[in-house]
């Protein structure tokens, strides 16, 4: 069962990311694939496969997150989006993006902006969890969305701000809604180690999640103190989240639609989570760019797509009662 | 286990009043009505709460939990026994259960109290020292009557179970009464499960009667 999907995924994602090379703005024929040359080799060389990249490990980080919330949380419908971490991100780097009205070089952004993001992304993730934590599952969500709702607001008002002063700052649909166009290889890199982070940390990590999710008290006699433990992952979570969405603004759903999946087929303890959802998350983020970066000949918001797929997987969790299951 | 004088405060209310009970290897039993404590006095073990007062020594070795109420998480049962990555023999108390065709069956689909038996089996098989939280509850009366039975064979683990439960308590080894935070009287079960005792503990009139060589509790 579990030779035959990972087989059928890596396949998939081989093919996503063949598709993703050739789907974009500019379409770039298999055979330029095979030997670049003129102008592909620009595209493909400095733009098209560092994007792809990206595009794929965002995929894989944002379904590794969405699933460890999930367990710890104890709740289906957590994901970096829903509980705030990404709008407080947001706000975080458009928030840096401000700090150019004090002079500072604008090269400081690449290293400054990720890092008030993640400081943002850790802030609303806490606030998240200190209004849910003790009002149940949806409690949860609904503290998730409200201070979602606060930070795009904030997002949404200083971008309106600011983008008189400065026409260079992205828009305000780029920062809520998440475009995944342009990633250099430089930005790669921090992305590739986190992924790595977040992935190894996760599978290594599988049994001891899974202990936390079942029960408080079997975890303390097992020496693991399920508080500490929820917060050293919501910190990776917010950081991971918070550089993700410096990049390319906020894409949401994946962590939800990605374990959702996971779950039905593989079961839902963490040590399928995390890797099969590390694998399937990668494809459907570069599936779901291809769509919105182009191929309809204009440039669509990712989330715009994603919460699309999302919409009937969060119905159905609602109506069979999964988010229910109270503790 | 050696548990002195501890006192536990959570907000305004004073769950134990200088507590001091002593669990031997064997099966012990808190024996007390719903709110007297007993679980606070289990976290305690755990060190999931922290007595403001007083000091709890426990024997070297593995600490396991088999909690009362827990999150019936979508995982197959196999998956819950490695929860917590113990690296345990699990085999000998799935078979004392008989749970071991449930390996591969979703912990979410089990009725509650083959849930509970999991749990049970899981805390057996990892602990040296082993908490139970009313884990009679939600056992039909077959499992009921397994479970003291298998606890009472068990004599080289600490285990602790806490109940409001009086039959299970003949079977201790060292049964403790708790009542309003406090411990009332502790010892041998025959010696602590008086009729006086047990009215005092409930305040209801409960009788000791014997039928068939065996020893009931009526109120």
């Amino acid at each position: 069962m579990k030779k035959t999907w990972t087989l059928l995924l890596s396949v998939l994602l081989f093919f996503s990311i063949l598709a993703a090379l050739i789907f974009g703005e500019v379409y770039v024929p298999p055979s330029a694939l095979l030997h670049p040359h003129g102008v592909y080799s620009v595209i493909l060389e400095r733009i098209r496969i560092p994007t792809v990249l990206a595009a794929a490990a965002i995929g894989t980080s944002l379904a590794v997150c969405g699933a460890v919330m999930q367990m710890l949380l104890r709740n289906p419908l957590m994901d970096p989006y829903v509980s705030g971490t990404a709008s407080g991100g947001a706000f975080g780097a458009v928030l840096s993006y401000f700090l150019l009205a004090f002079n500072l070089p604008f090269a400081y952004l690449v290293y400054v902006s990720p890092l008030i993001a993640f400081a943002f992304a850790l802030l609303s993730t806490l606030i998240t969890i200190a209004v849910g934590r003790r009002t149940g599952v949806y409690g949860l969500v609904v503290g998730g969305v409200v201070v979602a709702f606060i930070f795009s607001s904030a997002v949404t008002i200083l971008t309106t701000l600011i983008s008189t002063r400065f026409p260079f700052v992205p828009s305000v649909t780029f920062w809520l809604q998440g475009q995944i166009v342009v990633v250099g290889w430089r930005s790669d890199l921090g992305l590739f180690a986190l992924t790595a982070i977040l992935v190894l940390l996760g599978v290594k990590q599988a049994r001891r999640i899974d202990l936390v999710a079942i029960s408080d008290e079997m975890s303390y006699a097992r020496g693991i103190n399920p508080n500490t433990y929820r917060y050293m992952w919501v910190v990776l979570v917010s950081l991971v989240s918070g550089y993700i969405v410096s990049l390319v603004g906020i894409v949401g759903f994946v962590g939800i639609i990605v374990p959702h999946i996971v779950r039905r087929i593989l079961g839902g303890s963490t040590t399928a989570l995390v890797p099969y959802s590390a694998l399937l998350g990668s494809p459907l983020l570069l599936l779901a760019n291809i769509l919105s970066s182009g191929i309809f000949g204009t440039v669509i918001p990712v989330t715009a797509i994603t919460s699309l797929v999302a919409a009937p997987i969060i119905v159905y969790v609602m109506v069979r009662g999964i988010a229910d299951k109270r503790y | 286990m050696l548990i002195s004088a501890i006192s536990v405060k959570l907000g305004d209310r004073l769950v134990l009043r200088e507590v001091n009970v002593e669990f031997v290897r064997g099966l012990n039993v808190i024996l007390g009505p719903n709110g007297s404590g007993k679980t606070t006095l289990l976290r305690c073990i755990i060190e999931m709460l922290k007595p403001q007062t007083g000091k709890i020594e426990v024997e070297a070795g593995e600490k396991s939990y088999a909690p009362a109420e827990y999150f019936g998480a979508e995982m197959s049962v196999l998956d819950v026994l490695l929860s917590g990555d113990s690296r345990r023999e699990y085999t000998p108390y799935l078979e004392l259960f008989s749970l071991q065709s449930f390996l591969e069956r979703n912990f979410s689909s089990l009725s509650t109290g083959e849930k509970r038996m999991v749990l049970i089996a899981k805390a057996l098989a990892e602990g040296d020292v082993v908490l139970m939280d009313e884990p009679t509850s939600g056992l039909d009366l077959k499992n009921q009557v397994k479970l003291r039975e298998v606890l009472g064979t068990i004599k080289h683990k600490v285990i602790v179970v806490s109940t409001h439960d009086v039959s299970f308590a003949q079977a201790a080894d060292r049964v403790a009464l708790l009542k309003c935070g406090r411990v009332i009287a502790q010892g041998e079960a025959e010696r602590v499960l008086t009729e006086d005792l047990l009215t005092q503990l409930y305040e209801v009139r409960v009788r000791r009667v014997h039928v068939d060589g065996k020893t009931l509790f009526l109120t």
